[in-house]
């Protein structure tokens, strides 16, 4: 059994429509009912328009057993101005009743489904937009030891300029009798739902060295002796010179080889005056199109100190151990304690020097040493 | 007296010299070059900047030669201020190499500076 209804245009109408069951005699298992209205108030150049609709539908199953029962309304109501209002309004009343009337019932579901949708289309007037929803939850007479209600409010704001996003709940339980006491439960559930975080640095590097120096005024010792005035830098791109006065002792020029675990040594004459330490750095000067000068060098790039020294009044024995010695060691480390008794190691560098006799037993040999002290 | 003091801007080691010995010399860094045409017209083109090449020879004692080579050691890529004996202040950089010390009594060692002039005191006129 089925009932369609369709109202038409008029203002106001009444619908109270009571459907009775399937014939009294037989069991049926499944009822169905629909309902569909649609009403549409049209109006022309009206300072005000109202349109009510007031709608009582109820279902009331009076049959002893029931497997399901379904009980769906559905409404739609859409106020739409198309001129410049000062004001919409909007309200849909519903009062959604479901009542099971025998103790036997399972379950009583019961769903109410709002969708309030306000639009405002090329530049609104009206700046504020209230939305309220009130929901009144009524169970009588019932055993169901749970009573759950829950409610889902989604709101969503697009070209939103600034406002009061304010969300009230109350949820107020009364109960006449009750057995097993009373549960009063109101559970919240926030989610934020963030799709990427993206964390952006900004590296704001700012160096700041800071150094301390002397200002001598006179000191006449400094002009001989070794006393280097070093203040304090927090550079590190430049080790200062030790401080340290280096000790000067004395020595005899003494050759070993090989520089670790020595198996041949070789005592010489000390050299004569005049001998010279060549330091080399490698290092990029440029001068600019502009005439500024560049002076760059890396301090892992390598540096020579070689030791040039002639020493002369060797004898022909003396001489010809120097030549094994040379001939021995060509191209590998060897030891060198010079003259101020300072260990050097490094690599003779013309083993092929000549070796001449200015006079009878008198030797002169010139050799050229790179090395670095240890 | 000279001074030497590295390395520039954040100056953290001076080191006292003696006055170099004589034949120390200045010159700018100026090039002339000159073209001539067919008919004689000539042209030049200069390069010239601020800086000028240093040259002084200093005979020390073994130590002060020993704390000189320490101080090119460390500061042979730094921008060096130097004082002179005339009471100049020059700013600029090692260009000397390799670096000679010649063992001797005393020891000698050539230094030569690519720098420019910050200060100079007023020369006296009579």
């Amino acid at each position: 059994m089925a009932f369609t209804g369709q109202l038409g245009t008029s203002d106001s109408y009444l619908a109270n429509i009571v459907l009775g069951t399937a014939g009294g005699g037989d069991l049926e298992q499944i009822i169905n009912h629909v309902l569909a209205l649609v009403q549409t108030a049209n109006a022309g150049q009206t300072a005000t328009a109202e349109n009510t609709l007031v709608l009582v539908d109820d279902a009331v199953g009076t049959v002893d057993h029931f497997e399901s029962a379904s009980h769906t309304l559905v409404l739609v109501d859409e106020a739409i101005s198309s001129i410049t209002m000062l004001s919409v309004s909007d309200t849909l009343a519903l009062v959604d009743l479901a009542e099971g009337r025998t103790p036997i019932s399972i379950a009583v579901a019961q769903t109410l489904e709002l969708v309030q949708v306000q639009d405002g289309h090329q530049n609104p007037v009206n700046k504020l937009i209230f939305d309220d929803l009130g929901l009144v939850s009524q169970v009588n007479r019932t055993i169901t030891v749970v009573v759950s209600q829950s409610m889902s409010l989604v709101s969503a704001v697009h070209r939103f300029l600034g406002g009061v996003d304010v969300l009230n709940l109350i949820q107020s339980v009364s109960v006449g009798k009750s057995k097993d006491g009373t549960s009063h439960q109101l559970t919240l559930l926030e989610t934020i739902v963030i799709e990427s975080v993206l964390t952006r640095s900004v590296p704001d590097p700012l160096g700041l060295i800071q150094s301390v120096t002397y200002s001598v005024v006179g000191d006449g010792c400094a002009l001989l002796d070794y006393r280097p005035y070093v203040g304090s830098s927090t550079d590190p791109a430049f080790p200062p010179p030790s401080t340290t006065k280096p000790t000067l002792g004395d020595g005899t020029l003494t050759l070993t080889f090989p520089f670790v675990a020595p198996t041949t040594t070789l005592i010489l004459r000390n050299p004569e005056f005049d001998n010279t330490e060549r330091l080399a750095f490698n290092r990029v000067i440029r001068e600019s199109r502009g005439g500024s000068l560049s002076v760059f060098a890396d301090p892992d790039w390598p540096k020579e100190d070689i030791l040039l020294f002639t020493v002369t009044s060797l004898r022909p024995q003396k001489l010809d151990a120097l030549r094994t010695f040379l001939l021995d060691s060509a191209g590998r480390e060897i030891g060198l304690l010079d003259w101020e008794n300072r260990q050097w190691k490094g690599i003779v560098l013309n083993p092929d020097a000549a070796m001449s006799e200015p006079g009878r037993d008198n030797r002169t040999v010139s050799l050229e040493f790179d090395g670095e002290l240890v | 007296m000279l001074s030497l003091q590295a390395p520039l801007p954040n100056i953290q080691t001076t080191t006292l010299l003696p006055s170099p010995e004589f034949n120390d010399s200045e010159s700018r860094r100026l090039s002339v070059e000159m073209k001539k045409t067919v008919d004689g017209t000539k042209f030049t083109y200069v390069k010239k900047n601020t800086r000028s090449k240093l040259l002084y020879t200093f005979a020390l004692s073994r130590l002060k030669m020993l704390e000189v080579r320490a101080f090119i050691q460390a500061y042979f890529r730094a921008k060096v201020r130097i004082t002179n004996h005339k009471g100049e202040v020059w700013e600029g950089h090692f260009v000397s190499n390799p670096f000679e010390i010649t063992s001797n009594i005393p020891e000698a060692i050539t230094l030569e500076f690519e720098a420019e002039r910050v200060f100079a005191p007023a020369v006296p006129l009579c």
